[in-house]
């Protein structure tokens, strides 16, 4: 329950904190002349790249327990010759295990869940979606849906690969 | 325009609706055996029902603010719906779903879990935009009474 709290506060910290980013992001690219899905979509794919970077880093230097959602990726495979991939590493200090678990749950609940989750969002894709489909706007909802969603898996898959070279630095 | 109090308001919605995912995230991992994208998709879910619904339901409320009222009770009543506008649209609904998770959970299941990774990426966008269009038909319907 304290882990709940604590988490919480820095959840609601990076929350708010992502929130005004993407609020001055969308002005600022509206500002420039885009139409709001075209805003909209860079900021998802803007913070997907970043994610991915964010998720590979903090899984690779930080969690040291073996429970990583990662290790099943064709990505890691390759990296577990070079010894980068910390999996029950029984040399471990507790302590250190402790130092690196609480670094890790703050960093993500800041970084991860706050600050990139806020930054990104569904809804607004979701009822700019809907408002095409109301007025018949099949191109651009073509665009918004394939652009983001596609263009979002692919900007992960870069984020995580760009995340693993400092990983393995 | 945004004004200071407008990147307040954004900043409370968004830590909120943080807050509220990441909530949501625990309860379904700790209450439930489904595997941990559902979380994410049913946040997205709400939002976009949230979202839909209170577009329109503030845009109604500024058109009877513009019309109604005096020079001064509508000056702050506009602005009140102004911030309420960034605080619900903006903020809230922008925290409380996400897409940049969307996509990670994409990424872990387009290894060898298909199925999920069509469910996921298909249930998400089709089913938000249905709930999209429930939440303003809903508030039309509501308004309008």
């Amino acid at each position: 329950m304290v882990r709940f709290f604590i988490s919480s506060v820095c959840v609601g910290f990076g929350g708010g904190l992502g929130a005004l980013a993407r609020y001055g992001s969308m002005q600022s690219l509206q500002l420039a002349g885009l139409p709001e899905y075209i805003a909209l979509m860079v900021v998802n794919i803007c913070g997907c790249f970043l994610i991915g970077i964010a998720f590979v880093w903090l899984e690779g230097s930080l969690r040291r327990d073996g429970t990583s959602r990662m290790r099943h990726l064709p990505v890691t495979q390759t990296l577990n010759d070079r010894n980068w991939w910390p999996d029950g590493d029984p040399t471990l200090p507790v302590v250190d295990h402790f130092f690196f678990a609480l670094n890790l749950q703050v960093l993500a609940a800041v970084i991860i869940t706050g600050f990139l989750g806020t930054y990104t969002t569904f809804s607004t894709f979701g009822l700019l979606a809907a408002q095409f489909v109301a007025q018949a706007g099949w191109v651009e909802l073509m665009i918004n849906l394939i652009g983001s969603v596609g263009l979002g898996y692919l900007a992960v898959w870069a984020g995580v690969f760009l995340g693993r070279s400092f990983v393995l630095r | 325009m945004a004004t200071f109090s407008t990147l307040l308001f954004v900043a409370f919605g968004g830590g909120v609706g943080a807050v509220s995912r990441y909530a949501i995230q625990e309860i379904f991992n700790a209450g439930t055996r489904l595997p941990g994208w559902v979380a994410i998709f049913v946040a997205n879910m709400v939002g976009c029902f949230i979202i839909g619904f209170g577009q329109i339901w503030l845009a109604a409320e500024l058109t009877d603010a513009t019309i109604a009222g005096t020079a001064v009770a509508h000056l702050i009543s506009e602005q009140n719906i102004h911030h309420g506008m960034a605080a619900l649209l903006v903020g809230f609904c922008g925290g409380l779903t996400t897409f940049s998770t969307f996509s990670l959970d994409n990424v872990f299941l387009s290894h060898g879990k298909f199925g999920q990774l069509t469910m996921n990426i298909f249930g998400s966008v089709l089913i938000g935009m249905v709930m999209a269009t429930l939440g303003m038909s809903l508030a039309q319907r509501w308004m309008s009474v």
